[in-house]
């Protein structure tokens, strides 16, 4: 038994939980006092209230000092563009592998624009002359598929890494962590959306031969690109760096200019077309970044931060710092949406993409209250920023470097802790685009995905063991 | 013919009180049969099965759910039902107010973040959740008042292993009340004394028990520096005085205070000697309620009761308490002159645990056997046989499960004063009136009446004993001269009214002078 005393104090404050009487008597005695709003924790689940009670209780001193090295990387790593490379030169992946987004998936589970944008992907590579034989290979497994996130990779939405695939390569130096992610493929009919058409092929086509080389060319002649710098500034600028990535689109092309006009190539003023229409061209390098970053951030050891959270259209998967297991869940229908005529909740896939790894660096919904543009997808300025708060609700930190003008300055949030997640029942909610579900029309709408409690109760419960 | 209406709100967790407001507002409407507001926790969802309540709504719910059910008769209004439960339930917070700036907050790190000089929690969730509101205060920095119930020994044994390694307080699980810094937290009475005079600490489980012998010392001038509560089950082997032993060194090692008085039930004998030898240089008095000599230990300072206990402090600060019989002969003499020879029973409707506690010891000493739902001797519960002597804690669960605490509200124990009327034996009525915040406002005037009924037309002796100050905000005095003018006997102290009760009993005014240090 220690013989240490206890440090009473000198004068009282209260934080009170539970019933409003204690509150009203210290309140009466002229003592400062504040109500928590509580609700049962974990939804009453007894398993779960002992594990958020060791995980909260005996073993936090030891989880709060992981978390806190998680947040620091998060918060402070640098993530440098340092090059455009080609998937099979950098990834490992062997032959003819196609990397997807969320978990891993079998074919037959993959959803219709999934499946498409595979197709489109096998032709793109001349693996097959038509479709027929594209869906053949890839029923016959003689085209396998991988996890991008599992490859070092994130793609967004349906979009597919071939081994000719173009991808920005972004280091984070403090970490020794390098991560990947194709370029945008842009708007119109793109494989990216689900669409399997010629033009959706030819897109990827352009891609590889005309716009890769060009950004190729460029990179070395500008000064490196910080990708969190640039997704700061454009927080500043109304990007919630998700859903709107106009002004950090726009940043990263100011940038890359004299590097691009320096270019002799016969195709340069195709390919500026193309980077001028494509106004979501920063969101897979942010999502490279966040990549790098989580990679880093995801090698500390003992926390119980989510350093992954990824859908493919069937499956809902996150991953904890410090652990490769995922944690699965039935992707969620994306809500609160808005349809393009004739379009409605019948046509929408479940929510699909790497993208919400976005979300977990301080951006997408952690930026959501700087946002008009996103104000204007979920009902207004003001429930963008009940998303930004109730995300806030479950992480541990704020962000010191991506802050909302909207909020008087406050970082937005970061360090999303599965233990605050299950004990309030509250998840990431995700902007995102809704994709056709049968007949490759593309994007259909754009709503809020709902991440599953599931998946984190589940991880919480297997942290709570391997801590054991 | 009846009928039956539902309503259910997802993600609206309503504690017990706003629960049974909205039940209390649904049953009293016109043609109602049952109504019930339950969160669909297991327990509730069993709770509308058990009623008869079936709709497809009920299904697929989680505990953070609440569920509006009513039945009636067919021409009743049931919608109109539920909404005046609806607005029961959401009196205080609707789902509807405040803007997303303005949010409480929704746990004690937002809350420590929104007020940095925040640094006690007082804990009253459900005792199967209070352990992780508990843990979380802590790792906040704070202190914490445990009021919940229900916290599993191993839970307060982990909780309070943490806490004494971040030097910081888990007082309860249980704890009704404790006074840190001057400020009364949970059930507390309001000090009077300044802060410059003679100072007690006081360790105690934290109920009636620290309540009483607060204000006993206040009463008498004497400041009690802190009132530190570490729960019933701290002096068990077990728990091995995990919170009173650090708590008994801090008190120790305060320049200001000048005596340590422990008060608790009946403890493990080597772990109270711990705790009484962590005092070190400052003089120690202990209570534990009808143990006379700590086995092993015969020269621990022990006194028999609240009373004796404060009365031993306060002489070891300096200070003599002003006589507490005066007059208490008289008035018993005159009381027991009207009670028909047939009424020779005690029955005791106690609010305090404690206070029922030092009661029966203070009658099984003189009357015998003494039945409680919260016995001192296992063979002396309930029911008790016909002609006992019957002392009630009607602040334990079995007596507050679905409606408020007796110090909250004494609709309980109004009706169980209204049945003592049809009981011809009983002689004395033996009553608890606790003040101070939390309390009811005005406890008093809730009793007085009924008391008059049950004394009318030679029925028994009430005698009530009023704990508080004057400086509570019920007021000790006015409370005091409520129940007196009702004709109710009001002596000094808790265990005064005991041996008051008992000298009715056996008609022997003199025994009010029993138990008194010389």
């Amino acid at each position: 038994m220690s013989e240490r005393t206890i440090e009473l104090p000198d004068e009282i404050g209260v934080v009170n939980i539970g019933l409003p009487l204690f509150a009203d008597a210290v309140r009466d005695q002229g003592r400062p006092v504040t109500q928590v709003e509580w609700q049962i924790p974990g939804g009453g689940d007894p398993d779960v209230v002992a594990a958020l009670r060791r995980l909260f209780g005996p073993r936090t001193e030891a989880i709060d000092a992981a978390n806190a090295e998680v947040l620091h990387r998060l918060d402070t790593g640098v993530a440098v563009l340092t090059g455009i490379a080609t998937a099979a030169d950098v990834l490992p992946v062997p032959g003819r592998t196609l990397l997807h987004s969320g978990p891993a998936l079998d074919i037959a589970d993959a959803c219709d624009p999934l499946r498409r944008s595979m197709r489109a992907t096998v032709l793109a590579e001349g693996w097959a002359g038509d479709a027929a034989e594209a869906d053949r290979m890839l029923a016959s497994g003689e085209v396998s598929l991988a996890p991008a996130n599992e490859a070092g990779a994130v793609v967004p939405m349906a979009a597919i890494i071939g081994p000719s695939t173009p991808v920005w390569v972004v280091e984070v130096e403090a970490g020794g962590t390098v991560a990947y992610a194709p370029l945008g493929q842009g708007s119109g009919e793109v494989a990216w959306f689900g669409q399997d058409s010629p033009a959706a092929v030819a897109r990827l086509v352009l891609l590889r031969e005309a716009v890769a080389p060009l950004l190729a060319h460029a990179l070395p002649l500008v000064d490196p690109v910080d990708v969190f710098s640039f997704a700061a500034q454009a927080v500043a600028m109304g990007d919630d760096v998700h859903v709107r990535t106009q002004a950090s689109t726009n940043l990263l092309l100011r940038h890359l200019l004299p590097g691009l006009v320096d270019s002799s190539d016969a195709r340069r003023v195709e390919v500026a077309r193309f980077l001028s229409a494509n106004y979501l061209l920063f969101l897979t390098l942010a999502m490279a970044g966040a990549r790098a970053l989580t990679a880093w951030a995801g090698q500390v050891e003992g926390s119980s931060m989510v350093t992954t959270m990824a859908r493919n259209g069937t499956t809902y998967g996150i991953r904890l710092a410090g652990d490769d297991t995922w944690f699965r869940a039935p992707a969620p229908p994306v809500e609160n949406a808005l349809y393009h005529p004739g379009k409605g909740p019948q046509d929408g896939a479940p929510d699909i993409g790497d993208s919400a790894v976005l979300e977990l660096v301080g951006l997408g919904g952690a930026a959501a209250a700087g946002s008009p543009s996103v104000g204007q997808l979920v009902g207004g300025l003001g429930a963008a920023v009940d998303l930004t708060r109730d995300l806030g609700t479950v992480c541990v930190g704020r962000s010191s470097r991506i802050t909302l003008p909207t909020l008087g300055g406050e970082g937005t949030p970061l360090g999303l802790d599965v233990r605050k997640v299950v004990e309030r029942s509250i998840t990431p909610r995700v902007t995102t685009g809704i994709l056709h579900n049968r007949d490759g029309s593309g994007q259909i709408g754009a709503g809020v995905a709902t991440a599953p409690i599931e998946c984190f109760r589940d991880a919480l419960l297997a942290l709570d063991q391997r801590l054991a | 013919m009846s009928g039956q209406a539902v309503r259910v709100f997802k993600s609206s967790y309503r504690d017990s009180l706003l629960l049974m407001a909205a039940t209390v507002a649904m049953e009293g409407a016109d043609g109602v049969s049952w109504a019930g507001a339950t969160m669909a926790t297991s327990r509730g969802l069993q709770d509308l099965a058990a009623a008869g309540v079936e709709d497809p709504a009920l299904s697929g719910l989680g505990a953070n759910d609440l569920v509006l059910a009513v039945k009636g008769d067919d021409d009743a209004d049931l919608d109109a039902v539920l909404e005046s439960g609806r607005a029961a339930a959401f009196e205080a917070s609707g789902p509807d107010q405040g803007e997303s700036a303005d949010r409480p907050p929704v746990s004690v790190a937002e809350a420590v973040a929104a007020q940095q000089d925040a640094n006690v929690a007082i804990v009253s969730v459900p005792g199967e959740y209070a352990a992780v509101a508990a843990h979380q205060a802590l790792t906040a920095g704070l202190h914490v008042l445990l009021f919940s119930d229900g916290v599993p020994l191993e839970e307060e044994v982990e909780l309070k292993t943490r806490a004494a390694g971040l030097g910081r307080l888990v007082m309860g699980p249980g704890a009704g009340t404790a006074v840190l810094a001057g400020t009364g937290l949970g059930f507390a009475n309001v000090s009077l004394t300044a802060p410059h005079a003679p100072r007690v600490g006081v360790i105690a489980a934290a109920g009636t028990g620290a309540q009483e012998v607060h204000t006993l010392l206040d009463r008498w001038g004497v400041t009690v520096s802190e009132v530190i509560g570490v729960g019933g089950r701290d002096l068990s082997q077990t728990v091995a005085a995990r919170m009173a032993l650090p708590a008994a060194r801090t008190l120790a090692a305060d320049d200001a205070t000048g005596v340590v008085l422990l008060v608790s039930k009946p403890p493990e004998p080597a772990v109270a000697a711990q705790v009484l030898d962590a005092c070190g240089q400052t003089p120690a008095v202990a209570v534990f309620l009808g143990v006379d000599e700590l086995a092993g230990h015969p020269d621990a300072p022990l006194a028999a009761t609240l009373e004796q206990g404060a009365v031993a402090a306060a002489r070891r600060v300096g200070v003599s308490p002003p006589a507490l019989t005066a007059g208490l002969q008289d008035a018993v003499r005159r009381a027991a002159e009207r009670l028909a020879p047939e009424r020779t029973l005690v029955r005791g409707l106690f609010s305090g645990g404690t206070l029922c506690y030092e009661a029966q010891v203070i009658l099984e000493d003189l009357l015998g056997p003494v039945h409680s739902n919260e016995p001192l001797r296992a063979d002396h519960g309930l029911p008790a046989p016909d002609g006992a002597h019957v002392l009630l804690d009607l602040g334990a669960e079995e007596y507050t499960r679905g409606v408020p605490h007796p110090m909250i509200d004494a609709g309980n124990r109004i009706e169980l004063l209204r049945e003592v009327r049809e009981s011809p034996d009983v002689a004395v009525v033996l009553l608890d009136v606790v003040l101070g915040h939390g309390a009811h406002a005005d406890p008093a005037g809730q009793l007085a009446p009924v008391c008059a009924e049950v004394m009318a037309d030679g029925g028994p002796q009430v005698v009530a004993y009023v704990l508080g100050t004057e400086a509570d905000p019920q007021v000790r005095s006015r409370q005091q001269a409520t129940l007196e003018e009702a004709g109710a006997l009001v002596p000094a102290t808790n265990a005064r009214a005991a041996y008051a009760a008992a000298a009715l009993a056996l008609r022997r005014p003199e025994l009010v002078e029993e138990g008194m240090a010389r």
